[in-house]
């Protein structure tokens, strides 16, 4: 395998996502996903647990976790689903038939359907000429083809009013997201599911 | 611990994992009784094949017509095949080759053929392996979805494969009953019969150690093997109905040549095998890792 020159990877803070929502907003309108049918690529849970008055109340913010060894990519017949040179895990809509076996492999929850209603929907909404053409199973794509590419943000990471969300080059050691992970302070979530996942949380 | 069931796949796929496993599984005991089971000359009995096969191939045809219309967008299958990792092109393969063996073996046959030419034995063993290959795919399916713990075993090929043989060998034994003066018919009952006992117990061997195993697994796997034991339709439905019973059926009609005995085996085997796929995709639990 050739030497990947980037290998893009997210670093969330818990400690200071408010659970605003804006990054499901931001990455509804950039993404043109169907919020409608309330199906989201990033979303924050609000997971309040104990009994009053020892009560926690954590918001966790998830997408997909880009694994190294993305299991929805090893699933997929049609190879659809890839990783590409710069580490992040993608879809070719045109390619993807709906197998929805991909769904059932990621330990993430990171997958949905973009039905045909859906689509139907999404040229009222977004217009005639949007990026979701075809049914197909959508997930996050770090925002690779308009923004990551071009040098920018992803969409959930600008916005962010708390700063939560920090994106990187993993493979820079003079990035944040790259310092964070090789401090440990930065942990990946589920790790004992064996894809190597490249969205870390502190805290 | 929050845990969830999935609702991805359910009733079409499980009828799919039925129609497979039964395509699959008549096909190979149809052939094997064929080309193993009776000399190969003019007086050779060709219609217990001719039923497998066909039988086989309308089960895996609807089973597989079920699969592409629930695609979400079934024109874009052209491209599968492009990635071998994955199970379901190299299920894709092995229901294309099924087909190509199966109509090169069954065909000459239908045009009343008596004796199988070389050409066509090779393309009957094949269609009988490959019926083999479907059976066991339809296993590997779920037990490839690494999201889902109660799936990703590897009891679940062994099992489906199994099953898949079991009700294979109930629906020719239902036809072979049918043919009522061939001497053929009746020694591949007889031999059909003490097979299928031996898979049913075999199959009740793979899920009492396989759900003994889940009970004491991780929350999800331990959640599905909870759901399966908690729900009547599995352990009265599968277990007792489907499975205990046809054996114990099939053990009194082996000594006593009861063929109502055998026809009450083989529809609970099938109405077993049918159940089996839907509350096996029923128990399908997971935790999402932000609820741990």
């Amino acid at each position: 395998m050739a030497e990947l020159t980037k290998r893009y990877g997210m670093v969330i803070d818990l400690t200071t996502c408010l659970g605003c929502q804006a990054c499901s907003a931001a990455c509804s309108l950039q993404n043109e996903t169907p919020y409608f049918a309330g199906k989201f690529r990033t979303n924050v849970e609000d997971i309040e647990e104990g009994t009053f008055p020892n009560t926690t109340r954590t918001f966790f913010p998830h997408l997909c976790m880009h694994c190294e060894d993305a299991p929805c990519a090893r699933v997929c017949p049609t190879g659809a689903t890839y990783q590409n040179a710069d580490g992040v895990v993608m879809i070719d809509y045109a390619k993807c038939m709906g197998c929805t076996a991909c769904i059932d492999a990621c330990p993430y929850g990171a997958r949905y359907v973009y039905s045909k209603d859906d689509v139907k929907k999404a040229k009222e909404v977004f217009g005639p000429a949007n990026q979701h053409m075809v049914p197909h199973v959508d997930k996050c794509n770090f925002c690779y083809e308009d923004r990551t590419s071009q040098g920018m943000q992803p969409a959930c990471a600008s916005t962010c009013p708390g700063d939560a969300r920090i994106f990187g080059d993993l493979n820079d050691p003079n990035s944040q997201v790259a310092q964070l992970v090789s401090s440990g302070k930065a942990k990946p979530l589920g790790a004992q599911f064996g894809t190597k996942p490249k969205v870390y949380y502190i805290g | 611990m929050t845990l969830l069931q999935q609702s991805n796949w359910h009733g079409l796929i499980a009828a799919y994992l039925f129609l497979g496993g039964l395509g699959g599984g008549v096909m190979a005991l149809g052939a094997l009784a064929d080309l193993f089971w009776q000399a190969n000359d003019a007086q050779a009995d060709r219609r217990p094949a001719l039923f497998a096969g066909l039988a086989g191939m309308v089960a895996l045809g609807v089973g597989s017509l079920i699969l592409v219309l629930d695609l979400v967008q079934p024109l874009a299958a052209i491209f599968a095949l492009s990635n071998f990792h994955s199970w379901i092109t190299w299920g894709i393969l092995f229901i294309s080759l099924y087909f190509v063996a199966g109509i090169l073996y069954v065909f000459p046959y239908l045009r009343k053929q008596r004796v199988a030419g070389p050409a066509q034995r090779v393309a009957g063993i094949a269609a009988g392996i490959l019926g083999l290959l479907v059976s066991v795919y339809t296993g590997f399916l779920l037990s490839s979805s690494t999201g889902i713990p109660f799936w990703n075993t590897p009891a679940l090929p062994l099992l489906f494969l199994v099953s898949g043989v079991s009700t294979g060998a109930a629906l020719l034994m239902l036809h072979l009953i049918t043919l009522k003066s061939s001497p053929f018919a009746a020694h591949t009952l007889h031999l059909l019969e003490r097979v299928d006992l031996g898979l049913v117990a075999f199959e009740l061997l793979i899920l009492f150690a396989f759900i003994n195993m889940a009970s004491a697994g991780n929350a999800g796997i331990k959640a599905g093997a909870q759901y399966l034991l908690g729900s009547v339709g599995f352990t009265v439905g599968v277990a007792l109905l489907g499975l205990l019973l046809p054996a114990i059926l099939e053990a009194i009609s082996i000594r006593k040549k009861q063929v109502s005995l055998t026809v009450a085996a083989s529809v609970f085997v099938l109405i077993g095998g049918a159940l089996l796929r839907i509350y096996v995709l029923q128990a399908g639990y997971f935790a999402l890792p932000w609820l741990q």
